[in-house]
């Protein structure tokens, strides 16, 4: 079966490094950011540090 | 004697499913006992539900049968869904939600057309008049298909006629979102939320191994056509790659404004919740994506002839599971499709009832008697759904194109303008809104084909865009806009630098 050359020099596991670069953009841009969100807002008290504190707006009733 | 078994343990399974959908319902049923309990369970929802929420919502059994076919179809092109799909749903639970939420209470505004109202000052009650119109006609569509959606897979897993799987996925639809309301349909999502994602985390991984491992794929893969490990596919770098790859990433757009999406932000308990629901979100929408592409691409080596593409999961599932199994794949994307019908109808029910009725019409009804009201529209809108669905019309076909990006782009650029923009005006947002719906119809009608298939999404945010900010630009802001615009974010504070909020400020209404 004939292979493409290129592509069987320049793969990881199998998979060309510009898919790896797509994959990995795909879930780390979004997840990167969302972990600094989630780091810079979760409550007081987990997060050890100044951070930005969330103000809920309590029970409406 | 097998099969009979088989097929006797898969109705066990969808039998145990659509009782817990039921219970859930009536469980809900006496938190919808007024407007807002009914329309946004009284905006009292946890992080979690909002979170599994919103991603079952926005995907239907397009992310369990229509992207596991891109994933069989096109391989890794496919990922740009992935990617879009992900940054969305990440900038959305970022930027929009926590603003989003804080005017909306300040508002006490419990639709999409109440907050622009208030935000934009509206007392002519154009642009809830106009958002109505748009959202009960596509709505109307996008259920329609997704009950025709419901009639294909009972056929596909249980050899149902088409009318028989209309009408179980109807009333069981129907019932628990008219009597629970927003409650039932956000729990009943995280019960199918979760079981999407059980499905999606467990399917790529059978698939790989039963195609031999990951090596082992990708070699069999490269030997069937290699294009489907590069990604930009078939199209290499050429304009058609560039708009294919663009058109995918769009998708994840509609997530930044959709007004089904957005009602859950509206619906958190506080802003705390969302913090708390944001990360779980991103998580499962990263296992919700890549598990479909990823499935789809193992299904392409076991079952290289599929006919259909879009037939690949319930293939993979009756081959590589036992018959129990089978029947949680049918339970799962029958999760799919009504987590997103049960929140389109809501609504749309919302748009009649609430943005209709009580606001332009001031009915004097009770509280009660709106919520009434609003599950006997809901039951109004899911029959005519329905009779779309039975009749198999082709206008759905048409309407289902532009259902999806047309409620995006007439009110995504809107949304965010108004979040984001001080100056955004009320001629803005209805030029936006009319001109973004317009183009994405026109777009897809007439253009499409003429740009390499350019996905709708980007030319309509596009034009919207312009719109809103152009006549922006020439018409009056609206009185107290500004001020109140700059209160806000002090009181939400930057999303990804270290800054404090102010303090809570005391209500403008």
């Amino acid at each position: 079966m004939p292979t493409d050359p290129p592509l069987a020099a320049c793969t990881i596991a199998g998979l060309p490094i510009s898919a790896w670069l797509l994959l990995i953009a795909a879930v780390g841009i979004g997840l990167a950011l969302e972990i600094r969100f989630y780091l810079l807002h979760r409550p007081r008290g987990r997060s050890g540090d100044g951070g930005s504190r969330s103000v809920g707006r309590g029970d409406r009733g | 004697m097998a099969e009979t078994a088989g097929s006797d343990v898969i109705l066990g399974v969808l039998i145990a499913y659509l009782a817990i959908l039921l219970i859930i319902g009536f469980w809900s049923a006496r938190a919808s006992g007024d407007v807002k309990g009914y329309f946004v369970a009284g905006k009292r929802l946890p992080s979690w539900v909002i979170a599994f929420s919103s991603n079952a919502t926005g995907e239907s059994g397009w992310l369990l049968l229509g992207l596991t076919g891109m994933g069989y179809l096109v391989g890794v092109h496919a990922l740009w869904v992935t990617l879009g799909e992900v940054l969305g749903v990440a900038a959305a639970w970022i930027w929009v939600a926590r603003p989003f939420k804080e005017y909306t209470d300040r508002y006490d505004a419990i639709t999409v057309p109440d907050y622009l109202e208030s935000r934009l000052r509206d007392t002519t009650r154009v642009l809830r008049l106009i958002s109505a119109v748009i959202i009960v006609s596509m709505v109307m569509a996008y259920t329609a298909a997704q009950l025709t959606a419901s009639g294909k897979a009972f056929g596909s897993f249980l050899g149902t006629s088409y009318t028989a799987g209309v009408l179980i996925g109807a009333v069981i639809v129907l019932l628990y979102t008219s009597v629970g309301g927003f409650k039932a349909v956000a729990y009943s999502d995280l019960v199918q939320g979760v079981l999407m994602f059980g499905c999606l985390f467990t399917l790529p991984i059978v698939g790989i191994v039963a195609a031999g491992g990951w090596t082992k794929l990708t070699e069999t893969l490269a030997a069937a056509d290699p294009a489907l490990l590069r990604p930009m596919g078939s199209f290499g770098l050429t304009p058609a790659g560039v708009a294919s790859a663009a058109g995918f990433v769009g998708i994840g757009l509609a997530f930044l404004g959709s007004p089904q999406l957005l009602t859950r932000f509206m619906s958190a308990r506080d802003q705390k919740e969302i913090v708390g629901g944001s990360l779980l979100a991103v998580l499962c929408m990263i296992v919700f994506d890549l598990g479909a592409v990823m499935s789809g691409i193992a299904g392409r080596a076991l079952f290289p002839g599929l006919v259909d593409p879009e037939t690949i999961l319930p293939e993979m599932s009756a081959a590589l599971f036992p018959s129990l199994f089978t029947g949680v794949f049918l339970v799962v994307v029958l999760a799919a499709i009504m987590s997103t019908a049960d929140s389109l109808l809501i609504l749309a029910s919302s748009a009649i009832t609430r943005d209709v009725v009580q606001k332009m019409f001031h009915a004097r009804l009770s509280e009660r008697g709106l919520s009434i009201l609003g599950k006997l529209t809901t039951l109004a809108i899911g029959g005519g759904a329905l009779y779309f669905a039975l009749i198999e019309a082709r206008m759905i076909f048409w309407f289902v194109l532009f259902a999806w990006s047309g409620l995006a782009c007439a009110f995504t650029p809107v949304v965010l303008c108004t979040l984001f923009w001080k100056r955004t005006t009320l001629a803005g947002a209805l030029a936006g809104m009319v001109g973004g719906f317009a183009t994405a119809v026109v777009w897809i009608l007439v253009l499409k084909e003429r740009f390499y298939g350019l996905y709708e999404m980007l030319p309509g945010f596009f034009v919207s865009f312009v719109l809103v900010v152009g006549v922006s630009l020439i018409t009056r802001p609206p009185e107290g806009a500004a001020e109140e615009f700059d209160s806000v974010r002090r009181s939400v504070g930057p999303a990804l630098t270290r800054g404090r909020p102010g303090p809570a400020p005391r209500p403008s209404r």
